[in-house]
């Protein structure tokens, strides 16, 4: 009888579509029903489905309808698993998505059942207070940046940024978003966090951007330390330790928290600017880079 | 015997092989016609209109009594008309005079509409006993010598089937009739897979009820027929049977329009009459040798696959059906991958005979029946697919 709660469930979504499926269905349910309350179901809906699925096995191997003949229970137990599995991420998904408008988890990029052309849900919740991460510049604008190593739009906002430094428009707060989808982004960030340590943290973060993200791994990010003369072992010791990990931890979830959805984001005392276009626009420059953030739109993924 | 012509007139043939005239026959356009008919021509009720319409529906309702008569032997007015051999021998069990401390004999192959009429006026006490006879052997062949030390003064009817709906083993209903008659009891059979199928004659036969199913035999659903020789009275009154009524009394017109309460099914019995036509115009002998070379195929298949067969292996022994498992496979399983596979319609489950299913040891079995338009093709599509299934067991 397990197999009439996922004929019920399989049947019930073909009979949406299909006039053929609605007996069966109306079987399934009412046996998981007469289950469900505990009463006896004497439905022949098993030996049907098993009988209909062998039958059409025989005609084309012989071999594979026996073997479907001998383990039916087994293989209705491994679908039902399957289907409850994917009910479970189907309920994860859908509480993604109503928790950060992607079904697939805070801001990946993959393709969304539930939000199929990515409108999903860009909105920044709340600003973010400056005095938390690494700064440089002093101007009297306060710009705190989420950005990540691995993401292309970041690296574009960066000679904007440069420019309002040595201009002396902006102090720049830097804190670490690497976006889950971007390989290495994750440890990039942990090293930068290290070089927090031993004051060389604008110095290794130029640097990260200036390498292809294809060479990151733990041997180049403590080679690179040590190319700008940062100690080698206190380096190592950081990066095996965690402690740069979770610098970058706590500024993830403050940037989740903030509803971010896409990097880079900056925030000032009022308001919150996404990617390197609107921010070239809001300090009335002239835009640099793509008009988009990562990882929304996907095709920058 | 033209097959092709035959089969022709079933035009449910050309996308089926249908191998389950034992639950219910296909009706030939003949058949439905003649009931169409009635319909479109001449709808109206019977005995109760003096008008043209109710005078056509009349006479031909009544024809069917005379085309009875000349069927299954007898008189016209031994005749009636139900919706089905259940519900005749339902309305014997319910319109005997039952005696005090009166038994009842009958066989444990019964389907249950000759088993559980009687096990119910047992139980309600009107019964003292209901004796089953044992199967003698594993074709289930009827034991006489068993059957004489079950029946005794006290029994006062002895319901044997004519043919059973499982072994397809045909009791001895003549020598049966005639212990029991010896004995002082009256004989219900129960022909249900019998009439139709082969030449019988219940007054020769002497038998005192006979129980048959119209729908079994070619003829639209709804119909069915009993046979009564001895006196009987219906349990059921009403309109359309009576001469006078006052407020005290009533007086019934005699048999049959006396026996049949409210309007029957009209239409249905014209057609029971066409197919009794139909039948008659091929020749029951003709019908029988047909089912018996077709049983005889349907046996060779199964024991080339070494099916466990039901009943006598012997085509002889047996009527137009045959009851097998293929191993352990579920016989459910096995129909429906048979209809799957080949589009073979055949029968699966305990077939109404339980008891008989629980003394084989088995829950149910698969029962392929055959009929007057069934053809080689239609075995050898059986055969491909009972081939491929038996894979499996």
């Amino acid at each position: 009888m397990v197999l009439c709660f996922i004929a019920a469930a399989v049947l019930g979504i073909l009979a949406l579509f299909s006039a053929r499926y609605r007996p069966l269905a109306k079987e399934a349910w009412n046996c998981v029903f007469k289950k469900v309350t505990l009463r006896p179901c004497e439905s022949d809906l098993e030996d049907s489905l098993k009988a209909r699925t062998v039958a059409m096995l025989l005609n084309a191997s012989p071999r594979a309808a026996r073997l479907v003949n001998n383990n039916f229970k087994l293989l209705s137990w491994a679908l039902v698993l399957l289907t409850l599995a994917s009910f479970a991420l189907v309920a994860q998904g859908f509480y993604n998505y109503l928790q950060y408008g992607n079904c697939n988890g805070p801001l990946s990029n993959e393709f969304c059942i539930f939000d199929p052309f990515g409108s999903g849900k860009h909105e920044i919740t709340s600003l973010v207070a400056p005095g938390v991460g690494p700064t440089t510049g002093n101007g009297t604008l306060t710009l705190v940046e989420f950005g990540c190593f691995s993401c292309p739009y970041t690296k574009q906002a960066e000679p904007t940024l440069k420019q309002l430094v040595a201009e002396g428009k902006i102090t720049l707060e830097f804190r670490f978003f690497p976006l889950p989808s971007h390989d290495k982004s994750r440890d990039a960030a942990g090293a930068a966090a290290c070089a927090i340590e031993q004051g060389k943290f604008w110095e290794y973060h130029d640097l990260l951007f200036s390498k292809p993200t294809t060479g990151f791994s733990r041997e180049n990010f403590t080679a690179w330390a040590a190319n700008l003369s940062m100690d080698e072992l206190t380096f190592s010791e950081c990066l095996s330790s965690g402690r740069g990990e979770e610098i970058v931890k706590k500024d993830f979830d403050a940037g989740v928290k903030a509803g971010i959805y896409g990097t880079p984001t900056f925030f000032t005392a009022n308001s919150s600017i996404v990617g390197p276009g609107p921010l070239a626009e809001y300090f009335g420059l002239q835009q640099a880079g793509g008009a988009g953030a990562c990882p929304p739109p996907r095709d920058i993924a | 015997m033209d097959l092709n012509k035959i089969r022709k007139d079933f035009p449910l043939l050309e996308k089926n092989v249908y191998l389950d005239s034992s639950a219910t026959s296909l009706c030939p356009e003949p058949v439905l016609a003649k009931t169409g008919e009635y319909y479109r021509e001449y709808k109206a009720n019977i005995h109760r209109g003096a008008h043209r319409l109710s005078e056509r529906a009349t006479n031909e309702y009544e024809a069917v009594y005379e085309k009875l008569a000349h069927f299954t032997g007898g008189k016209p007015e031994d005749y009636f008309h139900t919706k089905n051999a259940t519900e005749a021998i339902n309305l014997v069990a319910l319109g005997m005079d039952w005696k005090k401390n009166a038994n009842v004999v009958t066989t444990s192959i019964e389907h249950h509409s000759n088993y559980l009429p009687w096990l119910r006026l047992r139980k309600r006490g009107t019964l003292s006993e209901l004796r089953a006879t044992k199967p003698h052997d594993k074709q289930g062949n009827f034991d006489l010598e068993d059957f004489k030390t079950q029946i005794d003064s006290h029994t006062q009817l002895v319901a044997i089937t004519g043919c059973s709906n499982v072994l397809g083993v045909k009791p001895p209903v003549k020598e049966i009739t005639q212990i029991a008659h010896d004995a002082g009891a009256l004989v219900l059979v129960d022909a249900a897979q019998w009439a139709g199928h082969a030449q019988v004659d219940f007054e020769r036969l002497g038998v005192d009820f006979a129980a048959f199913s119209g729908h079994k035999m070619l003829a639209p659903s709804g119909t069915g027929v009993l046979y009564h020789a001895s006196e009987f009275i219906t349990p059921m009154i009403g309109g359309g049977m009576i001469t006078s009524v006052t407020l005290d009394d009533y007086a019934l017109m005699p048999a049959p329009q006396g026996e049949e309460a409210g309007t029957p099914n009209i239409a249905g019995v014209i057609g029971l009459g066409a197919a009794i036509d139909y039948l008659s115009k091929i020749s029951l002998a003709e019908v029988e040798s047909h089912e018996k070379q077709l049983v005889k195929m349907l046996l060779e298949v199964l024991l080339d696959v070494k099916a466990d067969v039901y009943g006598p292996i012997d085509a002889s022994e047996k009527a137009g059906l045959v009851a097998f498992n293929l191993g352990s496979l579920p016989a459910h399983q096995v129909a429906v991958m048979a209809d799957q596979l080949e589009k073979v319609c055949i029968r699966s489950g305990h077939h109404c005979a339980m008891p008989l299913h629980q003394a084989l040891g088995v829950k149910g079995s698969v029962r392929a029946s055959v009929h007057v338009y069934n053809n080689e093709a239609d075995i050898q599509a059986f055969s491909r697919a009972i081939s491929k299934i038996s894979s499996l067991a």
